[in-house]
């Protein structure tokens, strides 16, 4: 009983006098901020990139890219980066790592073809490396995809279709490609 | 239940008489074919028409006489028989029914609270607060799966609604629509939905009425008594244990209970609902001690859970969303049952602590409460490279409220109030906080005043508070940096009502109640994914104090002696109700678009009504049904509302036998719920439309198994016996999945 009257005070005391405990910078290891498409051509090389170094919010994304060549076949390899910690982390490999629970999706708007060129532990596709096979000249959009722990057996996921393979999308970026 | 003795008389050791009578607590009438059992004998008769009852010869000693009857929570009474005794026993038989006359005082609240008392609460022991509350007319469920939910009250529910538990606010994290109250039933005796004078004492946002729970007085019975009630469930392969344990003696009281949930995968009626599982642990105990003139009660509840969050419904981004909402079933359904409860999943930890003092003075009473309570909420989204095990979402909070409360009777009532609050992120998630860190500071005053004028009832009520709150967070742009704001507010309640016995079989009432409340931190402040509504959530700083203006009636009556109605009706005019308006703009991010969700504040306005009409075919045929609507409108856009309950119904069927072969008080129950399809919606509120109206019937049979010396209960309940395929409009699970199917439940209570 006189217990409960002497914690009373201090307890509305130490609640009064608290200011609210200031925030601590979250180190976010899992964003993604820089994810760069490397395409190499027989005659010439191309960049895509996506950069959005402030994640979800604050600042609009900035999109580049490189116009690619007509009916030209290119070797492609992607770039996954967080750079909002220093120095910039590496995502690729962590992806790489996990090749199981990850896969890459391409889809051309246009007569673009892409095919996996890596796999992995089981022979499923992984898509950090690929071909690009550009159709006819014009404009296409093309959209890379990355999802996290998919159905790799579900039906034509394995052929990059998307449609049946679920899991939680981690990247998806569509790209305004000009073919000359 | 009450107890009198009356004219002892002598008698030698061994030629006793225990002789007593039994009646409707309500309206005094005698009740037949009430079980009168002495325990200690085992002996055992029956009360006849006038509700007398007699025990010859009995010797000197310590007896437990148990009272039980169809429709009635069972009785213990302890007699220290040491002359011929005579008993006057007053049992509550069908609550929520109004009898002739209301000869006690505590029935005069009874338009003012709608009840679930004992029976309903044990019939419903492995549910949670919100689905057992979907009973009571007029209130309904917004949920995330089958264990998460909160009730909606009259179409408010989240920040709008207030939860008392022992006579404490409770406070979480209110602000989620897939976040429940962290609140056992089983530490209650009475869970009721009060409104009237009764609530302008509670501090706290609702702006209509408030869900109360209260746990039940400990009777004088030295002995230790106590119940075990255990639920199995087929749906969900797991079940539920309760145990309460007490003692009360003539100075001090005890109590002790703790309740374990373990449920595994739930199923709809064609596949599983992977990741649905869940654990609970709760606690709770009390003291009670009685000086001259102070009574000292101390409560302490825990309320620990874990709930699995369906896989398939935890999504990157919009076509993820979209691709969920086309599949028959969902993403990562899976053939394998399992108890496992992965990621998405939540976990929370609740502690109440309270210590009420009250004091008997010349002039009333005067009552000194205090309560700490400590939430802390983990959430878990699907991460890469075994970041699931670290929560997305980690907030911890500190509450202390106490007040000195004076009332006079039920006449008066006034009291000031202080709350405190802190509520933080805790640094381990690796995401920047949805919701800042945060302190509130709230001084509140009240009074409220009753009369009685012959058949007129006047409650008036106002309380005014004063909330200081300081809040603290990182900006959205990089550099981070440290954003500090300072909100004020002066918020005003204001409420009067009357009641009238029209004559003895009918009672009216209106009430007209205005209210203010504060934005919550969640409405100004919150920014980013938010996976329990599918997007980004950003909330608005420069809301400003919601208003709101509700007008009630309620009538209550009887037709004849069989035909029981309860007819209430609400209008409830809003300015500046704050609500999550779907942006009709994608946020473009690395993982695509999102759904922009932000706050927003309009004119609305909500009516509905709520009916039951009661029939009592004979003494055994009982036919009840349940029906309830909100209308309510966005008026300064000329659009609907979101998440507003659509038409629905609950009808039920009962059948009672007092005795039948080796059972007592056998009741089945046949019952019908409907619910329409919400046609009070657009298109643009929400990412997906209304699923159909569906019906679904339950059945239970309970009972008494008199063969055993320990006379347990047993009840069989059947929900969802015709297994049918449905989504409810109010369950976020609906995007992904159907609901529930057939699920059949065996429970044992056994008092002792």
């Amino acid at each position: 009983m006189k217990m409960t009257y002497k914690i009373l005070p201090i307890l509305a005391l130490a609640l009064y006098s608290c200011e609210p405990v200031d925030p601590t910078d979250p180190n976010e290891e899992e964003l993604i901020t820089t994810f760069t498409v490397d395409l190499v051509g027989p005659t010439s090389s191309a960049t895509l990139s996506y950069v959005d170094l402030d994640g979800d919010g604050g600042s609009a994304p900035v999109i580049s890219v490189d116009s690619l060549e007509s009916n030209t076949e290119y070797t492609g390899s992607l770039t996954l980066l967080n750079e909002s910690v220093s120095p910039a982390e590496d995502i690729t490999t962590e992806v790489f790592d996990e090749a199981d629970d990850h896969q890459f999706f391409f889809y051309s708007s246009g007569e673009s073809t892409f095919t996996y060129s890596d796999q992995d532990n089981d022979g499923n596709p992984l898509g950090l490396e690929f071909e690009l096979t550009t159709g006819s000249s014009g404009s296409e959009d093309y959209t890379i995809t990355l999802r996290h722990e998919p159905v790799k057996t579900a039906a034509g996921v394995s052929d990059g279709d998307i449609t049946n393979a679920g899991g939680e999308t981690d990247i998806e970026v569509v790209f305004e490609i000009d073919i000359k | 239940m009450s107890f009198g003795w009356l004219f002892p008389a002598a008698a030698q050791t061994c030629l006793y008489t225990i002789h007593g009578v039994v009646l409707d607590v309500h309206d005094e009438t005698p009740m037949e074919e009430v079980s009168v059992y002495l325990q200690e004998l085992g002996l055992e008769v029956w009360t006849d028409e006038k509700g007398h009852f007699t025990f010859d010869n009995i010797c000197l000693g310590d007896y437990h006489i148990i009272f039980q009857h169809v429709g009635c929570p069972t009785q213990r009474l302890l007699l220290l028989l040491n002359k011929d005794t005579t008993l006057r026993v007053a049992l509550e038989h069908h609550q929520n029914m109004l009898h002739e006359v209301d000869v006690h005082d505590h029935h005069d609240d009874a338009l003012d609270e709608r009840r679930l008392g004992k029976l309903a609460l044990d019939a419903n022991s492995h549910k949670s607060l919100a689905a057992t509350l979907e009973q009571v007319s007029g209130v309904s469920t917004i949920a995330n799966g089958a264990d998460i939910g909160s009730p909606i009250l009259q179409g408010l529910f989240g920040n709008r609604t207030t939860i008392v538990n022992n006579g404490v606010v409770h406070k979480g994290q209110q602000w989620g629509t897939d976040h429940s109250p962290e609140i056992d039933i089983n530490s209650a005796a009475v869970v009721s939905v009060v409104s009237g004078a009764g609530i302008i004492r509670y501090p706290g946002s609702h702006m209509g009425g408030i869900v109360v729970l209260q746990s039940s007085p400990i009777p004088f019975d030295p002995h230790l008594h106590g119940k075990v009630a255990s639920t199995v469930e087929t749906n969900g392969r797991g079940g539920t244990v309760n145990t309460q344990l007490y003692r009360g003696l003539k100075r001090h009281q005890w109590r002790i209970g703790g309740t374990f949930k373990r449920m595994g995968d739930r199923s709809a009626p064609d596949y599983f609902l992977n990741n649905t599982g869940t654990q609970q642990n709760h606690l709770n105990a009390e003291f009670h001690k009685q000086f001259t003139r102070l009574d000292w009660k101390t409560f302490y509840n825990y309320y620990g859970a874990e709930f699995g969050i369906l896989r398939g419904s935890h999504i990157g981004n919009l076509s993820d969303l979209q691709a969920a909402f086309t599949r028959i079933q969902p993403f990562y359904t899976d053939t394998v049952f399992s108890y496992n409860i992965d990621a998405p999943r939540q976990e929370v930890h609740h502690h109440q602590l309270k210590s009420a003092i009250a004091y008997k003075l010349q002039n009333g009473e005067i009552e000194l409460n205090t309560a700490v309570q400590r939430n802390l909420r983990r959430e878990f989204d699907i991460r890469r490279s075994g970041r699931s095990v670290k929560p997305a979402l980690s907030l911890l909070q500190y509450n202390l409220q106490n007040e000195v409360v004076w009332s006079l009777g039920k006449k008066i009532e006034m009291g000031y109030q202080f709350s405190g609050k802190n509520n933080w992120n805790l640094p381990e998630t690796g995401i920047l906080p949805l919701l800042p860190n945060y302190t509130s500071f709230t001084n509140g005053v009240f009074v409220s005043h009753r009369t009685q004028k012959r058949k007129l009832k006047l409650e008036t009520g106002a309380r005014y508070d004063y909330v200081a709150r300081n809040v603290v967070r990182l900006t959205s742009n990089q550099p981070r940096e440290i954003e500090r704001f300072a909100d004020r507010y002066h918020s005003v309640a204001l409420l009067t009502r009357g009641t009238v016995a029209l004559d003895k079989k009918w009672q009216i009432l209106g009430e007209i109640a205005f209210k203010q409340r504060p934005p919550e931190i969640n409405e100004l402040y919150s920014f980013g994914l938010h996976q329990g509504v599918s997007g980004i959530e950003e909330g608005s700083i420069d809301l400003n104090q919601e208003q709101g203006l509700k007008g009630s009636f309620h009538l209550r009556g009887l037709l004849g002696d069989r035909f029981h109605l309860d007819l209430n009706g609400f209008g409830h005019v809003f300015n500046g109700y704050i609500y999550l308006q779907p942006s009709q703009e994608y946020r473009l991010t690395i993982r695509g678009a999102f759904p922009v969700f932000t706050y927003e504040q309009c004119d609305a306005l909500l009516y509905g009504s709520d009916a039951k009409l009661r029939f009592t075919l004979s003494n055994r045929w009982m036919l009840e049904s349940n029906w309830s609507y909100v209308f309510a409108r966005n008026r300064s856009e000329n659009l609907p509302l979101n998440f507003i309950p659509p038409l629905s119904g609950l009808n039920e069927l009962h059948y009672e036998i007092a005795e039948w072969k080796e059972w007592r008080n056998l009741a089945v129950s046949l019952n019908h719920r409907f619910s329409a399809a919400q046609w009070n919606w657009d298109p643009s509120l929400d990412l997906a439309p209304p699923p159909d109206g569906y019906h679904l019937w339950n059945l239970s049979l309970s009972g008494t198994f008199k063969a055993w010396k320990n006379e347990p209960q047993i009840r069989i309940g059947i929900e969802n016996l015709m297994n049918t395929t449905y989504r409810d409009y109010l369950n976020r699970q609906r995007y992904f999945a159907d609901a529930l199917g057939r699920n059949i439940t065996l429970s044992w209570l056994q008092n002792f």
